[in-house]
């Protein structure tokens, strides 16, 4: 049983290896000035924090003796935290949006059996198909059409349209696996369809909402090109379009790049701490329940 | 009236109703929002059409298809993009359910392992193309350490392994794969690991108490158990593959030569590097058969599996 | 049948915003409100850029509304036009002139006062490259070129004062450089002592191909643009080619990531190699301590303790044969758009006279303080003569070779041609080809001065 337990620990350990060792590579990199990280070694020799400050703290700017990455910086360090408050705004109502259309469309095909349910599906998957190149203009025009260009509703919208196909057919295919007993025994017990399926069935789906929500969050946090496209100023503009402004024609400042990739990445995973805890919960109440 | 007694007429037709209306929330945000940019697309896609020349929208019906499915590029990209495709996605998949696996097991430590595991997923695509050049380019942490063991490895044997790094077609193209799988193994971690749950203990119970070995249990439970999503996450990852761009965009520039010169980059070139927005629509609609027809025959083959398993 | 494109777009959009809206809400801008000039730029310096914009506000009474345009600036910029968004003046890069010309987006200013006092002043090559079938369109925001580049102790270690003029000689010091196992700062040794960019980029890049040429005074295109490579005299398109395949194959004295590589500029300032070409603008940031590793150890193995050092230096760019100079020169330039309010043109006017020409007092105000601040190319003549700017020059560059320089840079020939998006996106994997030797110099430049007669008979087939 230790043999067992110490493979396990190894192979995770393994695992997680891969999985950050490219992004360890740029924290330390955020530690490092522009001068270290082009000699590519790992550990910074003399740490700074110094790519951190343009996004934490107020600089001056005028000041002849700052380079470039500095006068960015101070014009972000303004931005900052209204970009991330942005994000966080549209990641979590296209996470709501996703489960809640998601979940009511997901439960009838999984459901219900009606003609056109295979066509419907393939229709989801289609929109997913339509490489982002040919519609982004297109897109972009409606949006102005709408009067919604540069605000919060635009990338929400845009962003719930691209996962949502992925929600359904992840939720389809997890609802499923749900034994359809749960809810025959509710609707014998005089429950009415949706009361059946918001009382018995979603209690018992959740760690499957759980997951599809998780992805619908981190799409809409780390999609780029489409919210560049549709927002112009710091009312609607997230995160990772910030952070691009540091990357322009005359210079890429990597270390500074480096620091506001760390600070984005950060959330995400913080979140997915708060989210482990709800799925542990989950399984109990599927297995219990 | 307890459903079992409805006629199943009745029974159809109620069905019928609350199908569509549980799928029209949904459907009508995306007909708002992507309904009326697939069918400009498509109409441009028949015209002569260059932003340069703006005046000019000439109908030209499938002549902008017949003038790509007549050119080199595209087959040379189509190519590309295959491999891409054949070598991501199955790729994906293996490391995913591994990482999967190991993380459905129970013990201490499991929610931090968890929660690592969408670190590549969070990361911003800014940095990520940014993060691969620092990393695989030349003199790049992964490259040095690399060339450096290729050294040694010509040093000790004897061989003459000239390493160039990715200023090499074949190590350019991979490198691009690699980088793409790193980034899509979470999501598919992500499903495996929902629909491992889903899995009954009893099942497990009783097929231990068969004495069924571990493997066993594998092929016999897990496996068929996470059919549908294993194709759910192909599917998905297929259709990511060839829609790859950004990474491209970053890690290579379509370069050295054409090696890395996968279908949406070669699209991205022909709306943006030369406004064609004509032919740009007519290789997006390629792209689109494509993909829809793939996932065509993946769903067939998932309905065909997942009639046995109910 | 001949639509208009932006009306069907147009058309459509209301179509399925009349459906719509009453579900979505319409937001309208106010009409009444009085509209400030609008300005977009890319994101460089924006505090900079609104320290000048309100210096304008203060002289002139005008206001404006600067926005920053992130990503990518030609394809977000390409929406913005096509969606016909208030915007009175922009940044363009001389690569999407033409194109942005040709697809109507810009605005000449012939017919504006003092349109013409300009021209005079400005280089040659800058004069060119805003201008279009005879109308100005641009007044320069910053320009530069490229010059060659080598580290001076490195080429001392070898026992060479000063770095080659013709490309064979290059080839004979770089070979020996290669001989010497000279190391970088971090202690690797210098396997391959030049590094070019010939990295592929769909907007940008391969201007050292160009400026290799254009170093040795080859003609390229005649005239009326049809290329005149792979036979123009002495061959010599091909040989500067041959030269490159073999110092990457055959001497190995160029590295094939030169085909890969963008951060050349952060190679050269950590001592990777001992040759590059760069832009004349970062041969402040190369010789800056904080980003170089080279000056870093210079200074440190003197105890000096200033700033900067003339480590990195600056070279006219080896060429064919002995006597030959010239490189490539480009500007970036603000222009005023096509859909300008036509009651704002003369405010715009003014705006575009403060940044790109002179302010109120007559002084290139902008570009001075662009140079100032952070050594940006200028493209007017008299600002060479003043004290205060060669001074600063001094610090890192050579002022004698910058003045040279300026006067033989020469645009891409073909740049200002409607087809010049075309062949940008088509001679790059091809010359990359050429350079992995998966075809010869010769072929590979015929098929491309092929492909160029194909897209000139194509846009004149389009009137």
């Amino acid at each position: 049983m230790v043999k067992h337990r110490i493979g396990l620990y190894l192979l995770s350990f393994l695992a997680v290896l891969y999985l950050v060792t490219p992004f360890l590579w740029v924290v330390l990199v955020s530690f490092m000035e522009e001068r270290e990280a082009n000699q590519h070694h790992w550990i910074p020799r003399q740490p700074t924090f110094d790519n951190y400050w343009p996004y934490l703290a107020k600089g001056s700017v005028t000041d002849e003796d700052k380079t470039a990455g500095d006068a960015v910086g101070g014009f972000t360090a303004r931005q900052f935290p209204r970009a991330i408050i942005n994000s966080l705004i549209n990641a979590s109502l296209v996470m709501v949006m996703n489960l809640f259309f998601g979940s009511l469309a997901a439960y009838a095909l999984a459901r219900v059996d009606f003609s056109g349910k295979f066509v419907l599906l393939l229709f989801y998957l289609g929109t997913r198909s339509v490489p982002g190149v040919a519609i982004m203009v297109p897109m972009y025009l409606l949006i102005r059409g709408y009067g919604l260009l540069d605000t919060h509703l635009a990338i929400i919208l845009a962003h719930t349209t691209f996962t949502l196909p992925f929600t359904i057919w992840i939720l389809k295919g997890y609802f499923q696996t749900i034994p359809i007993d749960l809810e025959r025994s509710a609707r014998i017990d005089g429950c009415t369809r949706l009361g059946a399926l918001f009382r018995v069935f979603m209690p018992v789906a959740t760690p499957g909402m759980i997951a599809v929500g998780i992805f619908a969050f981190i799409s809409s946090w780390g999609e780029f090109f489409f919210a560049l496209l549709l927002t112009s100023s710091i009312g609607s503009k997230p995160v990772t379009v910030l952070i691009s402004d540091f990357a322009q024609e005359l210079q890429v400042d990597f270390t500074l790049i480096a620091a506001g990739g760390v600070l984005v990445v950060l959330i995400p995973i913080v979140l997915a701490f708060i989210f482990q805890r709800f799925i542990i919960h989950g399984i109990g109440g599927a297995v219990t329940g | 009236m307890p459903p079992k007694l409805r006629s199943d007429h009745i029974q159809q037709r109620a069905n019928h109703v609350f199908a569509l209306v549980m799928n029209l929330p949904a459907l009508t945000l995306i007909l708002l929002l992507i309904g009326y940019p697939v069918i400009v697309s498509l109409w441009t896609s028949l015209h002569r059409y260059n932003l340069r020349r703006p005046d000019t929208f000439d109908f030209v019906g499938l002549m902008n298809y017949v003038t790509i499915l007549t050119n080199h590029d595209f087959w040379h990209s189509i190519g590309v993009s295959f491999y891409f495709t054949a070598v991501s996605v199955p790729l994906t998949i293996l490391i995913a359910l591994g990482i999967a696996l190991l993380f459905n097991q129970e013990f201490t430590g499991r929610g931090v392992f968890r929660a690592l595991l969408l670190i590549p997923w969070a990361v911003p695509g800014v940095v990520n193309g940014l993060m691969w050049m620092g990393l695989l380019g030349k003199h790049g942490a992964f490259d040095t350490i690399i060339s450096n063991n290729i050294e040694l490895f010509n040093k000790l044997l004897g061989t003459n392994i000239d390493y160039i790094g990715m200023a090499s077609p074949v190590v350019a193209l991979n490198a691009a794969v690699a980088a793409h799988i790193w980034k899509n193994v979470p999501f598919a971690c992500i499903i495996f690991l929902a629909a491992l749950q889903g899995i009954p203990s009893e099942q497990y119970r009783a097929a231990r108490i068969d004495g069924a070995s571990t493997w066993k249990r594998f092929l016999h439970l897990t496996l068929p158990w996470l059919l549908h999503p294993i194709m759910i996450v192909a599917i998905l990852t297929t259709m990511n593959s060839f829609r790859v761009f950004d990474l491209i965009f970053a890690l290579t520039g379509g370069g050295p030569g054409d090696a890395t010169y996968v279908i949406a980059w070669q699209t991205y070139k022909e709306a943006f590097g030369r406004l064609n927005f004509g032919g740009a629509n007519a290789y997006s609609y390629l792209i689109t058969i494509i993909t829809m027809t793939l996932a065509i025959v993946y769903i067939r083959l998932l309905y065909r599996r997942g009639s046995v398993q109910g | 049948m001949v639509v208009d494109r932006r009306q069907f777009l147009r058309h459509s959009a209301l179509a399925t915003m009349g459906l719509t809206s009453g579900l979505l809400g319409c937001r309208q801008s106010d009409p009444e409100r009085v509209t400030p000039l609008v300005f977009k730029g890319w994101p460089y310096e924006p505090d900079l850029v609104k320290e000048n914009i309100e210096f304008f506000t203060d002289q002139i009474g005008i206001d404006v509304d600067y926005e920053m345009v992130s990503g990518n600036y030609h394809d977000k910029m390409v929406a913005l036009f096509l969606a016909q968004s208030r915007m009175d003046c922009c940044y363009v890069r001389d690569d999407d002139f033409a194109e942005w010309v040709e697809a109507g987006w810009l605005r000449p200013f012939d017919d504006l006062p003092k349109a013409e006092s300009y021209q005079n002043d400005l280089y040659d090559y800058n004069m060119e490259s805003m201008s279009y079938q005879g109308h100005s369109y641009g007044l320069p925001y910053y320009t530069d070129f490229t010059v060659w580049i080598y580290n001076s102790e490195m080429l001392a270690q070898a026992g060479f004062s000063q770095s080659a003029r013709t490309l064979d000689e290059l080839t004979e010091q770089a070979v020996k450089i290669k001989e010497r196992s000279i190391r970088s700062p971090d202690g690797q040794r210098i396997e391959y002592p030049i590094l070019l960019g010939f990295r592929q980029s769909p907007g940008m890049g391969f201007g050292d191909w160009w400026a290799l040429n254009y170093g040795s005074e080859v003609q390229l295109f005649d005239d009326e643009l049809n290329p005149i490579f792979p036979d123009d005299t002495d061959r010599q398109a091909e040989r500067i080619l041959q030269w490159i395949v073999d110092g990457i194959h055959k001497y190995r004295i160029i590295d094939i990531n030169s085909l890969t590589l963008g951060r050349i500029r952060e190679n050269t300032a950590a001592g990777r190699q001992v040759y590059c070409l760069l832009s004349k603008y970062d041969v402040e940031w190369i010789n800056n301590r904080k980003n170089s590793a080279v000056v870093d150890t210079y200074l440190a193995d003197r105890n000096l303790d200033q700033s900067h050092a003339k480590v990195l230096k600056m070279a006219p760019i080896p060429s064919l044969e002995t006597g030959q100079q010239g490189t490539l020169g480009w500007t970036r330039m603000y222009c005023l758009t096509a859909h300008c309010n036509p009651d704002k043109v003369l405010d715009a006017w003014q705006l575009l006279q403060f940044l790109g020409g002179k302010d109120r007092n007559g002084e290139y105000y902008t570009a001075k303080q662009w140079f100032r601040l952070r050594g940006l190319g200028f493209a007017y003549r008299s600002l060479m003569e003043d004290p205060e700017i060669i001074a600063q020059m001094e610090r890192w560059g050579d002022v004698g070779l910058i003045k040279t320089m300026s006067k033989v840079a020469r645009i891409r020939e073909n740049i200002k041609s409607p087809w010049f998006p075309d062949f940008n996106v088509y001679y790059q994997p091809e010359i990359q080809k050429i350079l992995l030797r998966q075809q010869s110099p010769r072929d590979g430049l015929g098929r491309i001065a092929k492909r160029c007669q194909q897209f000139k008979l194509e846009w004149q087939s389009m009137g």
